[in-house]
Order: structure tokens, then C-alpha cells, then sequence
């Protein structure tokens, strides 16, 4: 596997090469071919290691191959080497996947877009570093795909670089994910600090060793690295950059935004749970955050108006849960509903980029004057409404398995107010996005007759890889069917987290409740009728009487308000760090006038000065020369005679 | 009667040098029998002889053995310098082949000059008693001033000539006079029995002193150190550029190689000379960075800039002296290598840049050679940024080298001075940049097409300084273990 598994981030980095650098001059129009051949070709060999992998199930021997030394210096030696375990086979395939399927959607959605090329050379260049993320076997390497794709998706959020606010959005983006990045880094050097070791195969041989359980020391670098991933996955409280990124192109957001960068702090957290698993009181945090995040991003999607911002809370809604999950130890849980969520929530992206396409819109529309496209748009309806179902949580689709296991968890863990926290997101959850396919897809158009005129279906290069991600929402559940006593993903991952568990059984004691199956099943048929309630609710007040919608927001006028500015967040953010950091840099900026550049010109002046007398000695003849030199002579033979 | 001992002749020891000298003489015999001979045939007769003589002395590493009665030393470093040496020749070569058929030099007289300095630089890195080392450098002199004028229709070029001619006379007379002295004191011009005299509590009377101050100067000439280095604008400027590149690059490697084997005898260390003449290269070396790098702020020449930044480079070599340890004498070994890959390639682009009568002198002439010609700008840009000393080039590692050798001898002034000059450095470099890539042409340059021995010429000089850069353990252990064996 080692021998050809590097190529597998390498091919989209030589596309986004041969794009960026000749994509102008010679390959043009073909750009995105380009791109979603190599694309396509890293899926396969992603696909190949899976077809090793998964034969052996939980006996699969991880891959740890260090190809050469990266960076060496006195005992630090970082390699540039893969790792490949049961966990980054399986984001591997998710990435690689959404990628190839978003690449080819986009080939047809950017078709007439001037930055086209620019567009399949950030494209593919984040998932190269994305890749790397999942692939590397060092935290330092991890760091670099992490920090590239913040890049990538700087550069993408800001695509419409000619738009105030889409320049501002990648900035607020960038500058986010610094603030978290920068705990990050502090987490990876404190932890180099306690074990020497940056290496996972290394760090997970020396961390038992080298901490104590729930120690100062390990949960010091948890939360570190905790607080890198929630600026990464949207979490509060650096989530408020996410809603903003909506402002690039609607391929970036579904694949970037929604399906892979933004699980990134999930995917470190589940790498590292060996770690996590040894600090408690990080992990009790992480599991409220999550939990506490997806209800109040869930909340603030019900009432928003722009597709894309729905869909921007929703996201950050679903990786509450997945950290919730994490919060709980049930790690497999939060990457199975990684994975169905990375599916189905592209597709809902995607359909979304369909509708604006029909609109020709690039990054938002009202919801209030879209209404009726069932009837224009078959295809994006009926690929919408899967994903719809699945993310609201109906069996049989992916999502209801994945976010059933998480509350299950929760629950039979005795961690009863994240269950309360997850069950309370689910009935906001089927409310808000059934909210949003009707107000898309039923009753009557409520846009102009113009924007009527021109509604159509998109084509085929759209409609397709929306198909095959709406079977993908239905099928990825199937793969772990706890309830029916199937834990096929589960014992895949098993030996992923199996350390960590072991770990933590000898401190804590075994969960309140045992696994009951009968509680499990009507624990399930709960959350089943509490979707279903919020679906019955959002069809309500948005089909059956669409005037009792307006009449609640007139009663609860101060709730629709504050929900609708999205808890004022913005603002207070904006009062306390923005202002506060203005003030700073406003001081720094007198410094610099003043001190440093007033110094730097009086030294330059004396520079210039000293370079006059220079050409003024050198006046060309030679006598004055050899005057010179007998001069030098002199003095340095006196010299010399007194030092002697 | 004393029986007069024939000396044991090893040649085999010299064998760079004697494939260099018959290289030479050959192509003078066919310049004179062979009418017409062409151009290219003599270029590969130099550049064969050139090769011949680099894999000859590539043999010789490892030989730590003094022959012709102890008047040649033939140590490790030696070997290296001279493939330096030979290196830096085959660029000129390369260059001159393209240059003089630009302004019809008589060829092959050019190519013979030039061969007999490089013999000259090898004998100097070969010297183990002053008269060879003498011979060495007046070889090196007398050729550079016969080929500084041969641009015979130019004034500028007469000019050069003659200014280098009279006033290298006159600091040749200083390195005799202080030879003389130093003959008197040790009754030997033996480096090597020099050496172990001093070792020996000889403290030697002040005219010792005088003797090695003299010395020191004649050389501080040869490589430009202020204050003797007032001959270098004009000459840099007049010569022509293969030559000035020659000079810059391999004359002034040439010189500092001499100080090498004066003043870096192991045996001396603790003797009171090497203290006092550290305190002495301590102001020449301090004056030298100042003068140079405040000289070049204000040329508008582009040469004579070049020959300031030179200059400027003489000050930073020279602190190896001061530093006075291995790590010293290492890191100048390699920043001269360093140096000879950017001085010649910068000169390259000067002469790929112009054509016939329309030579691009002025730094204002380089306005917009980014859009007209993407790959000479792009290859200055990297051998300015060498010279400035940016990283990833080989100019970042000799100067971290350099200056760390001086902070490890505590000389943190000169460092520090080191440093502020090398940051005024950036100013003239990137000026040179910003005129290539961020204004538009003044006038139009008609463009002569590149040929393929300026190319190769440009190429290799590049590849020497990433290589440098970028890998430099490979010329570092090299260094390293050739100056133990000194």
C-alpha cells in the first residue's frame, strides 16, 4: 500500500499544478477536466487501499511509512510519511469521493464563470492539503493540511474577490481560524514538550507513560487542541465565520464548508482519543459545546432567510452532534455521522447551487421568493427531498442511523442532558430544513415573472452527482445498523479507538446504564416521532397555513428578532475583540510612524551621506590612488607596531 | 665540495597545473600555425584542458605530501580551491567565447591569457614558500592587465589597463619589499619553516612586523580591501565583462587564498604575530564592508556597482581572518565558491543583456528586462538575491557561516557591523530587481538571442548557487574535512 497510497494526495496536487500554472495559457475550458481526472484516479487508489483494508476488518495492520525526513533538527525529526488505520481509510474515501462527485457537479456550475481556472486550482489544491490532513503520520503534518486547507479556503471563500463582502468573509474566515490555529500549535508543542514524540505511532506508544489520567498536564493540551478544532469545525465560539463563508461558490461550500475541511477538528479528535480519552474534563467540555452548538445553531436556522445560511447553521448544527458524540467517548459514532452527513449535506448544497443556478444567482437567494420549483426542477426536488429526509433523521436514510447511535450513546452513557441537548436539535432540525425544502420546492412562485421566465432544470453534469450523493444519503446508514444488530462500521473502527476505551474503563466506572436493547429500540421510535413532529410542524406553517407562520412571528416578535440576528453574537464579537484590537493596532501603527520608520529614515539619510563621500574620494585619478594606499600602509604599519 | 642535490621532481603532484599549461601553450601554437581557426574549436581546446585539468586534480585528493623542495604544498584544500578555480575558468570560457566575437578580440591570445591566470590562481593555492606564491600572483597580475585593455577601441578599457597596471605595480613592490623583510628575519621564504620558527619562541625583532604588514597590504591590494581598494571601480568598469567577472571572481579568490596560506599557518596561533595582525584585518576588514556596500549605494553603473558590491564581499571574507579559527577558514572557503557561482553569473546577465555598441551599462537600462527577456531577469533576480544574501541561495548560507565564525570568536562588533551592511546591501540589489520587474523600458535594447555558450554559462552558475544553497553539505564536508588536514 505504501507504494502507490502517496500518490493518492499527489494527483490533485499536480493538477492544481499544471492549472495554476498553465492553466490560462494552455488549458483553459479543460481545466476542470483536469482536475476531476486526477481526481478521479486518486478515488480509485483511495478505493484500492479500502479493498485492502477492509477484508481484514479489525485485524488490519495500520501502514506507517515515513518516505523521507522532512524536517531534522539535533533530536526533532519530523518525516513526511502516511498513515493509514482503519480512520483515515475510511475519511480518505469520504473525501476523495465528495470530491471527485463536487468537482464534476462543478464543471457544469462554474461552466460560464470568468475565474474558471483559478477555480480548478484552489479546488484541487485543498483537497491535496486535505488529504494530507487524513493522511500524514505526524502532528506536524496534520498541521500543514490544516493550515492549507485554511488557505484554500480562504482563497475560495474570497472567489469573488471583486465583492466587499466576499473578501471580507475570507478574511473574518482566516483570521477565525487563526485565533484557533494558534491553540492548536500551543496543544502540538506542549504535548512535544511532555512526550518527545509528534509521531501518532510514537505518541500513542509514550502518551500512557507520560501522563497522568486526567492530569493538569494532558488536559491542558486536550483543550488546546480542542480550541484549534472548534475554530476549524465551527464550534462556539469561533463558529461565526462559517455563516459568512456561504459568500463563495456553491461547489466550495458544499465540499469545503459542509462535507470535509469543517470535520477536520472532528477527525483530530477521534485520531487523538487515546489522548482525550485520558482527560475527562476536556472531554465532559467537548460534549457540551457540541451539544450546546447544535441547538443554538439549529435554532438560529429557523428563521433565517437565505438558503445558504440555513443550510451554513445547519452544518455547524450537524457538528455539534459529532462532537457531542466525541464528548461522550463514542468516537465511531462521531465519524459515522461524519460520513452520512458529509453526504447528504452536500447534496443539499449542492441541490441548493441548483436552485441558484436556475436563478442565476452565485451565492444567495430568499427563500420567501423561490416557492413551487418542484415543478421546473424535478430532479433537484426529489434529490433535495432524500437528503432532506435523511438529514432529518427518518429511517431508513443515512442520517436517522448516525444521529440515533450519537443519542444512544449519549443516553446510555448517562450523559442525559446532551441527550436532552441532541433530541431538542433533532425536532429543530426536521423543522428548519423541511421549512426550507417547502418554502423551495412547494406551494406556488412567489419570485418575478422574469425570474420565472428563465427557472429551469440544470443539466445532467449537475443532476448526476446530485443522484449518486442522494443515493449515498440513503444507502451510508446501512452500513452500521446497531439496532438490527449490525456493527459493521463499528467493528471496522474498533481497533481506532480500542486503546483509548481501555484506557478509560479502568478509571471511570461502566456506564449507568447497560445496553438494553428494548430501551434502545424505543429510544429510537422517539426521536423517530420527534422528527416527524417537527417535519408535521414545518409543514404546517409553511403549506397547510401559510399565514399562521406570520402570525407567530407577530406574537414572538422579540424571539424571531433575536434569533433572526443570530443572538446579536456578531455585534458583541465586534464590540469586544474587534474594537479592543483596533485600538491596539491604531497604537502599534503611531509606533511605527513615529519611532520605527522616522529611525529607519535618519539612517538611511546617513547612509546616503556616507555613500557621498565615498564618491567624492574616488575622484578617478591615479595618483590619488596610490596616495590612498600609502596612506593605509602607514597607518596600518603604526598600528600594528602598537598592538605588538 | 658540496655535491649539489637534484630535489625530488614529483609531477605527478602538479599534474592540474602542467595539463593547464599545455592546454595553453597548444592553443597558442594553433592560433599561430592554423590560419582561420575557428572560434568554437579553440573554446573546446580551453574548455578540455579546463576539464582535463579538474579531473586530474580531483585524483589528487587525499595526497598531503610537499614536493620541489617544499615549494609546493599539495594538501586537500588545495585540491578543492583549484577545482574552484577551474570551475570559475570553464564559466569564463564560456562566457569570452560569446563576448569576444561581439567586439572581434584577437581569440586566441585571449583564451591563453586567461589560461595562464587560471595556472597562476593554481600555483597560488599550491604555494608553500613565498617566491612560488609571488610567481603565483604576478602571473594572476600581469595576464588581467594585458586582458583589462583589450577591448582596444574603448578608452574606458585603456583607462582600466593602465590605472590596474601602474597601481599593481606599485602594491607588487609593497609584497617584495615585505618579503624581503621577512627573509631577513627568518633567513627562509619557507611558509612551512616560517611557520615552525614562529612556533618555537622566536619573537623576531619589529621589523617581523613590518615585514608581514607589508605583505599584507600587497595582497589587501590584490583583493581590494580599503583603503587599497580605490583601483577597483574603474578597472570592474573598463574591463572587459568576461574579464571583470574574472577579476572579481577568480583574482579575488586568488588573493585570499594567498592570505590563506600566509597568515593561516595552524603552527602560529599563540604567537604574538597572529593576534597583532588579527587587530590590524579587524579595521581593514570593518572600513572595507563600509566603504564597499556605501560605495555601491549610489552607482548608477551597473559594473561599478557590481565591482562596489565586490568590495563589499572582500570585508565580509576577510572577517575569516579575524575570527581566526576553523570554522572561519571553512566558511570562507565556501562563501568564495559561493561568491564565484553569483559574481560570474550576475556578470553573465550583463553581457546577455546587451549586444554590439548597445551594451545595458546604466542600472536604468534594466528597466522592464522582465518583460522582454523573463529569463535573464529572472536569473539576475537570483544572483542579486545571492549576493544580498537571501535564503534559498548559496549566499545565505556563507554569510550565516561567516559572520556565526566571528560570533564564535567574540568579535560581535564586526558581526554586528556585518549585518547592517549586509541589510543596506539589499537597498542596491533589490534596486537592480525593481528596475527589471516593476518599470517600464526608458529606451529600447534591440535583443540579441541567447546562444548556447552564454546559456550554459548562466545555467551552471545558477545551478551552483541553489545547489549551494539548497544542499550545502555536500561542498561543506568537502570544506570541512580538507581544512583538518590543514
Amino acid at each position: 500500500m505504501k507504494t502507490f497510497a502517496w500518490l493518492i494526495p499527489i494527483l490533485p496536487a499536480l493538477a492544481a499544478l499544471a492549472n495554476g500554472l498553465f492553466g490560462r495559457r494552455y488549458i483553459n475550458e479543460w481545466a476542470g477536466h483536469v482536475a476531476s481526472a486526477a481526481m478521479l484516479l486518486s478515488l480509485l487508489l483511495a478505493f484500492i487501499c479500502t479493498m485492502i483494508a477492509l477484508p481484514q476488518g479489525g485485524d488490519f495492520v495500520p501502514v506507517d511509512h515515513d518516505y523521507y525526513t522532512w524536517l531534522g533538527a539535533g533530536t526533532l525529526s519530523i518525516p513526511f510519511g502516511i498513515y493509514i488505520d482503519q480512520l483515515s481509510v475510511v475519511m480518505m474515501m469520504v473525501v476523495s469521493l465528495v470530491s471527485s462527485i463536487i468537482f464534476i457537479y462543478a464543471i457544469g456550475y462554474m461552466r460560464s464563470d470568468p475565474g474558471y481556472v483559478r477555480f480548478f486550482t484552489y479546488m484541487p489544491l485543498f483537497t491535496f492539503f486535505m488529504l494530507l490532513l487524513v493522511m500524514g503520520n505526524s502532528l506536524p503534518l496534520l498541521f500543514v493540511g490544516w493550515e492549507g486547507v485554511g488557505l484554500c479556503s480562504y482563497l475560495l471563500i474570497g472567489y469573488y474577490y471583486d465583492r466587499d463582502y466576499a473578501a471580507d468573509a475570507g478574511k473574518k474566515a482566516f483570521i477565525v481560524n487563526r485565533i484557533g490555529d494558534f491553540g492548536f500549535l500551543l496543544g502540538m508543542l506542549l504535548l512535544f514538550w511532555f512526550t518527545g514524540a509528534l509521531k501518532f505511532s510514537d505518541l500513542f506508544e509514550s502518551a500512557p507513560s507520560s501522563f497522568v489520567y486526567a492530569g493538569v498536564p494532558i488536559t491542558m493540551i486536550t483543550l488546546l487542541l480542542f480550541f484549534g478544532a472548534t475554530g476549524k469545525s465551527a464550534q462556539i465560539p469561533l463558529y461565526v465565520w462559517l455563516p459568512d463563508a456561504m459568500a463563495g461558490p456553491t461547489p466550495v461550500s458544499a465540499l469545503i464548508h459542509a462535507a470535509t475541511m469543517v470535520t477536520a477538528g472532528v477527525y483530530m479528535v477521534a485520531r487523538l482519543n487515546l489522548l482525550y480519552s485520558m482527560a475527562p474534563a476536556t472531554l465532559f467540555l467537548v460534549g457540551v459545546i457540541g451539544g450546546l452548538t447544535a441547538l443554538y445553531a439549529a435554532s438560529i436556522a429557523l428563521v433565517q432567510r437565505d438558503a445558504k445560511k440555513i443550510l451554513a447553521y445547519s452544518t455547524i448544527s450537524q457538528l455539534g452532534y459529532m462532537f457531542l458524540a466525541c464528548g461522550t467517548g463514542a468516537y465511531i459514532a462521531a465519524i459515522f455521522h461524519l460520513m452520512t452527513h458529509a453526504f447528504f449535506k452536500a447534496c443539499l448544497f449542492l441541490g441548493a447551487g441548483s436552485v441558484l443556478h436556475a436563478f442565476h444567482r452565485t451565492t444567495d437567494v430568499d427563500v420567501f421568493e423561490a416557492g413551487g420549483l418542484r415543478k421546473v426542477m424535478p430532479f433537484t426536488r426529489w434529490t433535495f427531498l432524500i437528503s432532506t429526509i435523511a438529514i432529518a433523521g427518518i429511517p431508513p436514510l443515512a442520517g436517522f442511523f448516525s444521529k440515533d447511535e450519537i443519542l444512544w450513546k449519549a443516553f446510555s452513557g448517562g450523559h442525559l442532558f446532551l441527550w436532552g441537548l441532541g433530541i431538542a436539535a433533532a425536532f429543530c432540525t426536521a423543522l428548519y430544513i423541511f421549512r426550507l425544502y417547502n418554502l423551495l420546492f412547494s406551494g406556488e412562485f412567489r419570485g418575478t415573472g422574469e425570474q420565472r421566465m428563465h427557472l429551469h432544470e440544470s443539466p445532467a453534469l449537475m443532476w448526476v452527482p446530485l443522484a449518486i450523493l442522494a443515493f449515498f444519503s440513503i444507502c451510508a446508514g446501512w452500513l452500521n445498523m446497531p439496532l438490527f444488530g449490525y456493527h459493521g462500521f463499528h467493528n471496522f473502527l474498533h481497533p481506532v479507538t480500542a486503546q483509548g476505551h481501555h484506557l478509560a474503563e479502568h478509571a471511570i466506572h461502566p456506564p449507568i446504564l447497560a445496553s438494553e436493547h428494548l430501551l434502545e429500540w424505543l429510544l429510537a421510535i422517539g426521536s423517530v416521532l420527534v422528527a416527524l413532529a417537527g417535519i408535521a410542524f414545518a409543514r404546517l406553517l409553511y403549506v397547510w397555513e401559510p399565514t399562521l407562520a406570520s402570525r407567530m412571528e407577530e406574537s414572538f416578535q422579540s424571539a424571531f428578532t433575536i434569533l433572526y440576528h443570530k443572538y446579536h453574537i456578531d455585534e458583541v464579537y465586534d464590540l469586544i475583540v474587534v474594537q479592543n484590537y483596533m485600538r491596539c493596532c491604531r497604537a502599534a501603527q503611531w509606533f511605527d510612524d513615529r519611532v520605527i520608520i522616522a529611525g529607519l529614515n535618519g539612517l538611511a539619510n546617513s547612509a546616503n551621506r556616507a555613500a557621498d563621500t565615498v564618491r567624492k574620494i574616488q575622484t578617478g585619478t591615479v595618483t590619488h590612488y596610490a596616495l590612498a594606499t600609502l596612506v593605509g600602509m602607514v597607518f596600518l604599519v603604526v598600528w600594528l607596531f602598537l598592538c605588538y | 665540495m658540496t655535491s649539489i642535490q637534484i630535489p625530488e621532481l614529483s609531477f605527478s603532484l602538479i599534474a592540474p597545473e602542467l595539463i593547464l599549461c599545455t592546454a595553453a601553450i597548444v592553443i597558442l601554437l594553433v592560433d599561430l600555425y592554423v590560419k582561420n581557426v575557428e572560434r568554437i574549436n579553440i573554446t573546446l581546446l580551453a574548455l578540455i584542458g579546463i576539464v582535463l585539468a579538474f579531473f586530474s586534480a580531483g585524483t589528487l585528493y587525499g595526497a598531503s605530501e610537499l614536493a620541489f623542495s617544499w615549494l609546493i604544498i599539495r594538501d586537500d584544500m588545495s585540491v578543492v580551491i583549484d577545482q574552484i578555480f577551474l570551475i570559475g575558468a570553464a564559466l569564463i570560457v564560456l562566457m569570452s567565447h560569446h563576448y569576444s566575437e561581439r567586439y572581434h578580440f584577437p581569440y586566441g591570445e585571449y583564451i591563453v591569457l586567461l589560461l595562464f591566470s587560471t595556472l597562476g590562481m593554481l600555483i597560488i593555492s599550491a604555494s608553500a614558500d613565498l617566491i612560488t606564491l609571488f610567481l603565483g600572483v604576478e602571473l594572476v597580475s600581469i595576464t588581467l592587465f594585458v586582458l583589462t585593455g583589450f577591448e582596444k577601441k574603448s578608452l574606458l578599457s585603456g583607462e582600466a589597463s593602465l590605472k590596474y597596471l601602474l597601481l599593481g605595480a606599485f602594491s607588487s613592490a609593497f609584497m617584495v619589499y615585505g618579503i624581503a623583510f621577512i627573509f631577513g628575519m627568518c633567513r627562509t621564504t619557507n611558509l612551512i619553516s616560517i611557520g615552525s620558527l614562529l612556533s618555537e619562541d622566536f619573537i623576531g625583532s619589529p621589523l617581523l612586523i613590518l615585514g608581514f604588514a607589508l605583505l599584507l597590504v600587497g595582497l589587501g591590494f590584490k583583493i581590494a580591501l580599503a583603503p587599497f581598494h580605490m583601483w577597483a571601480p574603474d578597472v570592474y568598469q573598463g574591463a572587459p565583462t568576461p574579464i571583470t567577472a574574472w577579476i572579481a571572481a577568480g583574482s579575488k579568490l586568488a588573493g585570499f587564498i594567498a592570505l590563506v596560506r600566509v597568515f593561516s599557518l595552524p603552527d602560529i596561533s599563540f604567537h604574538p604575530l597572529a593576534r597583532t595582525w588579527v587587530e590590524g584585518i579587524w579595521w581593514l576588514s570593518l572600513l572595507t564592508m563600509i566603504i564597499g556596500n556605501a560605495g555601491a549605494l549610489v552607482q548608477k553603473d551597473i559594473k561599478r556597482m557590481l565591482a562596489y558590491s565586490s568590495i563589499a564581499h572582500g570585508g565580509y571574507l576577510s572577517m575569516a581572518f579575524v575570527s581566526h579559527n576553523d570554522v572561519g577558514l571553512q566558511a570562507l572557503l565556501f562563501y568564495l565558491a559561493a561568491y564565484l557561482f553569483m559574481t560570474i553569473g550576475a556578470f553573465a546577465v550583463v553581457i546577455a543583456a546587451g549586444r554590439h555598441g548597445e551594451e545595458r551599462r546604466r542600472i536604468s537600462d534594466f528597466a522592464g528586462l522582465a518583460k522582454r527577456r523573463p529569463f535573464l531577469a529572472a536569473m539576475m533576480s537570483l544572483f542579486l538575491l545571492s549576493l544580498a544574501g537571501m535564503p534559498p541561495t548559496a549566499g545565505f548560507i556563507g554569510k550565516v557561516w561567516l559572520f556565526g565564525s566571528a560570533i564564535q570568536a567574540q568579535y560581535y562588533g564586526l558581526a554586528i557591523v556585518g549585518i547592517l551592511t549586509t541589510l543596506f546591501s539589499f537597498y542596491y540589489y533589490l534596486r537592480v530587481i525593481v528596475y527589471m520587474y516593476m518599470r517600464d523600458e526608458e529606451k529600447e535594447f534591440e535583443a540579441e538571442p541567447l546562444s548556447v555558450s552564454l546559456t550554459l554559462a548562466l545555467s551552471l552558475s545558477a545551478l551552483g548557487v541553489l545547489i549551494l544553497g539548497v544542499f550545502p553539505n555536500t561542498l561543506m564536508k568537502v570544506i570541512t574535512n580538507s581544512v583538518i588536514v590543514l
